[in-house]
C-alpha cells in the first residue's frame, strides 16, 4: 500500500507541468507484455491488460510531455499432482502499478486525424501474491514480493480530435515496443516485461 | 483541493480491501509434479527438502531437446534444474537457507549415521555444443542441441557444501562407516540405474569416498557385479564388500586394494546372493546369511578362512550385537532363535511359543526385541547375554515395531483381526518384568509413527490432526496443525518435524514437552520465476 501511494504521489509533479497551452487528461488501456516462461504461472495470454489514466501538456505545437499510471491484474490457477498428499494447487496473482513519463511528438496531419510517436519511460511495480488456501486470510503459505523494473516505450500512433465546446474529445492509439530491465521478485526469481506494446485512451483536451 | 480529496478517497478505498480475499483468477495452469518433495530428509539439526526443477521424468534428458519441450518444461513456468533447501526450527519462524550446489538438481539425499554428515545425490545440466555463446539450458535447447546431464555427490554440512566429486551415475547405493568418516557409492542391482547412454559403465567397479578428508580423490575400485552391501571395521581399516557370490576385503590403508576374496559358491555356475552380514565387535569375522540357505557364513578375515555354521532354515532376520559379543538368527517357519558365540563359533539354541521373523537391536543393554508381521501376536525381548527371554502377547498382529531411544519402550501398530475390527497402537514397558502393556485403539489406520524417550506421534488416515501419546501412560491428545499432515519424523533428540499437505510447501518443528510448534510455509516458491538457466558445468 505504501508503494500505491508513493507511486500516485508522483504523478503530482506531473500535473504540476499545466500552465499555459493545451492539456489532456485521459482514460487508457495498455498492453503489457511479458513472453517469459514464468509468466504462463499468472495467465494463459502474454502479459496482461492494464487501465489507467494519461495526462499530456503541450509543450509547442508538435511536442508535449505525457504521462500516466497504470494499474492491471492477472492470476490463475496452478493446479498440482495430487500426490503424495491432496493438495490441489495454488492461486497465482500478479498486480502490476506503471508510471510513464515521456514526450510525445506530433507529425502533422489533417487536424482532425493527427500522426504521432512518442517515447516514454516507464517505471513497472509488481506485487506477487501466491496462496494455496483461499479459505484462510492468514495461512502460513500465503507469500507475497513486490519487484520492480525500469523501462521505455517507443511507438507511433494516431489520435483523432472531435471539437467539442470550448475542447476537445481525443482518442488515440499507438503501437511500439515496450522493454524492461528484468524484475526481480525476492527469493521467488524475476520477471520480464518486454514485447509488443499497444495503448489506446479516449479523454478530453482543453 | 477537489484533486487530492479524490486521490485521498481512492487510497482509502484501495487500504479497505483485503487483497487475497479476491485474488484473480483467470487462467489455468497445469504441473506435472508438485512444487516440493514431501519425502524430506532430516538431520540432527535440519530438514533438507528437495524442490524439483521445471522438468519431471529425468530419463527425458536422455532424448534430446524434443523430450525437453515435451516434458513440460515450457509449459509449466520454469525453475531451472531445481533447488535444494535447508530448514530449521532457529528464530521465531523457523529458518529457510539455500543450498549452492553450483546449479545442479539434487536426486537424492543420504545422511550418514552421526546425524549431520550429509551426502547428496545430484545432475548438473549442460550443453553439448561447440558453440560459446550458449550459456543457459534455453538457449541450448531453443538452438536444437542436446542437453547433457553430469552425475555429481557433494558433501553438505548444514547448507555449506564442502566437495563436490563427479559420480558416475549408475551408483545409485551407499553404505557409511560407523563413524561417519568414509563412504562407498556403489551399484545396486535390485534398484533402477541409470547406466546412461553412448558408453560403458563399470558396474563391477565401487568408489571410495573420504568424508573426513575430504579433499582425496575418489576411489575406485574394481570389486564384481551385484554389491549388495559394504562394511567397515572398527577404526576403518578394512572394508568387506558384499556381492554376488563373492566377498571382497579392500585394505583401506594401502591405496584401497582388494586383499581377500571369499567366493562363497565352490561352482561359479551358483549364485549366491546375501542377505544379511555384519562384523563382529573386533573386526575379525564377517557374519553372513544367504537368501534361500540354511548356511551361515562365518568369514574369517585374519586367516582368511570360512567356516559354515549349519542352521534349521533359511534365518528370517540376524542382528550381531556387539555388547553380548554373539550374534542372534530368527526364522519364519520355526520358533526359535539361534544365538552364535562369536569366539567359540557354538549355537545354542532358544525355544518360542511363536516363529519371529524379524529383530530390533538393543545396542546398549545387548539384547534384541523379536516379532512377527505374518500374523503372530508374540513379542519377545532376548537378552543376549544372559539367554534370558521376556514375552508379551499382543491384542493383535503387529505391522510395525519401533523402540525409543532409550530402549525402553517399544510402540506397536497392529492391525484388526478376529472380532476386533480397530486398528491398535501398543506401548510394551521394556523395563517391566511382568510385561507391562499399554493398549489403544482407533478405526482409523496409523500411517506413520515417531518416537522420542517419552512421547509417540501417530499419523492416523483419514485425520487432519496428529496424536501426541505420553508413553508413560497412554495420555493422548490431539497436536492443531496449519494443515493436514503428510509424514512425521523425528527431529534431534526430543523433537518432531511433520510434512503437510501444502502446495506452496509447509513443514512444522513440534515440541512435545512445551508444545511449541513452529511451522515454515511457502518456502517451495524459491526459484519459481527463474526464465533463464545458467550452465555453471558448460565446458565448450
Amino acid at each position: 500500500m505504501k508503494n500505491t501511494i508513493a507511486l500516485l504521489t508522483l504523478l503530482l509533479p506531473s500535473l504540476a507541468l499545466a500552465e499555459a497551452g493545451p492539456r489532456e487528461f485521459s482514460l487508457e488501456r495498455n498492453q503489457l507484455s511479458n513472453l517469459g516462461d514464468a509468466w504462463n504461472v499468472f495467465a494463459d495470454e502474454d502479459g496482461l491488460m492494464t487501465s489507467g489514466i494519461g495526462f499530456a501538456q503541450d509543450l509547442d505545437k508538435n511536442l508535449s510531455v505525457v504521462a500516466s499510471y497504470h494499474f492491471g491484474q492477472a492470476g490463475s490457477e496452478n493446479y498440482m499432482p495430487e500426490d503424495p498428499g491432496n493438495a490441489e494447487g495454488f492461486v497465482a496473482a500478479f498486480n502490476a502499478h506503471q508510471l510513464t513519463a515521456g514526450v510525445r511528438g506530433d507529425l502533422g496531419g489533417t487536424g482532425f486525424v493527427q500522426p504521432f510517436v512518442s517515447a516514454k519511460a516507464t517505471a513497472l511495480l509488481g506485487v506477487v501474491r501466491l496462496d494455496d488456501d483461499l479459505d484462510s486470510d492468514e495461512n502460513l503459505t500465503q507469500s507475497q514480493a513486490m519487484g520492480i523494473a525500469p523501462g521505455g516505450v517507443l511507438a507511433a500512433g494516431i489520435s483523432g480530435l472531435i471539437p467539442v465546446g470550448p475542447g476537445h474529445v481525443r482518442l488515440d492509439t499507438e503501437l511500439g515496443y515496450a522493454h524492461s530491465l528484468s524484475m526481480g521478485i525476492g527469493e521467488i526469481g524475476s520477471l520480464q516485461f518486454s514485447g509488443f506494446h499497444m495503448r489506446w485512451g479516449a479523454g478530453i483536451r482543453f | 483541493m477537489t484533486r487530492s480529496i479524490l486521490i485521498g478517497m481512492g487510497v482509502l478505498a484501495l487500504a479497505a480491501c483485503n487483497p487475497w480475499d479476491n485474488l484473480p483468477q483467470n487462467g489455468n495452469n497445469s504441473w506435472t509434479h508438485s512444487l516440493w518433495d514431501a519425502n524430506v530428509t532430516s538431520t540432527l539439526t535440519h530438514l533438507y527438502v528437495r524442490l524439483p526443477g521445471g522438468e519431471s521424468d529425468p530419463s527425458a534428458h536422455n532424448e534430446g531437446d524434443t523430450g525437453w519441450y515435451d516434458y513440460g518444461y515450457y509449459s509449466e513456468s520454469a525453475r531451472g534444474v531445481g533447488q535444494l533447501l535447508r530448514l530449521d526450527d532457529s528464530g521465531k519462524a523457523g529458518t529457510v537457507e539455500t543450498v549452492n550446489l553450483g546449479g545442479a538438481a539434487a536426486t537424492r539425499i543420504e545422511v550418514a549415521p552421526d546425524g549431520a554428515t550429509t551426502l547428496v545425490f545430484s545432475r548438473l545440466p549442460g550443453c553439448d555444443t561447440t558453440d560459446t555463446d550458449i550459456e543457459t539450458l534455453e538457449e541450448c535447447v531453443e538452438e536444437g542441441d542436446t542437453v547433457e546431464w553430469k552425475s555429481e555427490v557433494h558433501l553438505v554440512r548444514g547448507s555449506s557444501v564442502e566437495k563436490t566429486w563427479d559420480l558416475p551415475p549408475h551408483l545409485n547405493a551407499i553404505s557409511f562407516s560407523a563413524d561417519s568418516a568414509h563412504a562407498v557409492a556403489f551399484m545396486d542391482a535390485s534398484l533402477p540405474a541409470d547406466v546412461g547412454a553412448g558408453g560403458l559403465a563399470n558396474v563391477s567397479a565401487v568408489q571410495f569416498l573420504n568424508l573426513a578428508n575430504p579433499q582425496d580423490e575418489l576411489k575406485s575400485v574394481n570389486i564384481g557385479y551385484g554389491v549388495e552391501r559394504v562394511l567397515f571395521t572398527e577404526g576403518n581399516t578394512k572394508a568387506v564388500v558384499l556381492s554376488e557370490s563373492e566377498v571382497v576385503v579392500v585394505d583401506m590403508t594401502n591405496d584401497y586394494k582388494p586383499i581377500i576374496t571369499y567366493h562363497l559358491a565352490l561352482d561359479v555356475d551358483d549364485e549366491i546372493t546375501p542377505k544379511d552380514a555384519d562384523l563382529t565387535p573386533d573386526g575379525n569375522t564377517a557374519f553372513l546369511t544367504v537368501e534361500g540357505s540354511g548356511d551361515l557364513y562365518a568369514l574369517d578375515l585374519v586367516a582368511e578362512s570360512i567356516n559354515i555354521v549349519d542352521l534349521d532354515a533359511s534365518p528370517a532376520d540376524m542382528i550381531v550385537n556387539d555388547s553380548a559379543d554373539r550374534t542372534a538368527l530368527v526364522y519364519s517357519s520355526r520358533a526359535q532363535v539361534d544365538l552364535v558365540d562369536h569366539n567359540l563359533m557354538e549355537l545354542e539354541t532358544i525355544s518360542l511359543d511363536e516363529p519371529a521373523n524379524e529383530m530390533i537391536e538393543f545396542q546398549q543393554s545387548g539384547a534384541v526385541l523379536l516379532f512377527n508381521t505374518g500374523g503372530y501376536k508374540d513379542v519377545y525381548k532376548v537378552d543376549l547375554v544372559t539367554s534370558e527371554v521376556q514375552e508379551w502377547r499382543l491384542k493383535s498382529p503387529p505391522t510395525r515395531v519401533v523402540v525409543t531411544s532409550d530402549e525402553t519402550r517399544a510402540v506397536v501398530f497392529t492391525q484388526p483381526s478376529g472380532s476386533n475390527s480397530n486398528y491398535g497402537v501398543e506401548i510394551l514397558d521394556l523395563t517391566s518384568e511382568s510385561g507391562g502393556a499399554t493398549n489403544l485403539e482407533s478405526q482409523n489406520q496409523p500411517l506413520d509413527l515417531a518416537l522420542t524417550e517419552t512421547h509417540a506421534l501417530v499419523l492416523l488416515a483419514g485425520v487432519s490432526d496428529l496424536l501426541q501419546v505420553r508413553l508413560a501412560d497412554g495420555f493422548t491428545q490431539a497436536v492443531e496443525l496449519e494443515d493436514t499432515p503428510l509424514g512425521i519424523g523425528n527431529f534431534g533428540s526430543s523433537d518432531f518435524w511433520i510434512t503437510h499437505d501444502a502446495a506452496l510447501g509447509l513443514v512444522s518443528f513440534y515440541d512435545p514437552a512445551t508444545e511449541e510448534l513452529v511451522s515454515i510455509g511457502g518456502f517451495a516458491t524459491a526459484g519459481l520465476f527463474q526464465d533463464e538457466t545458467p550452465l555453471p558445468g558448460q565446458e565448450n
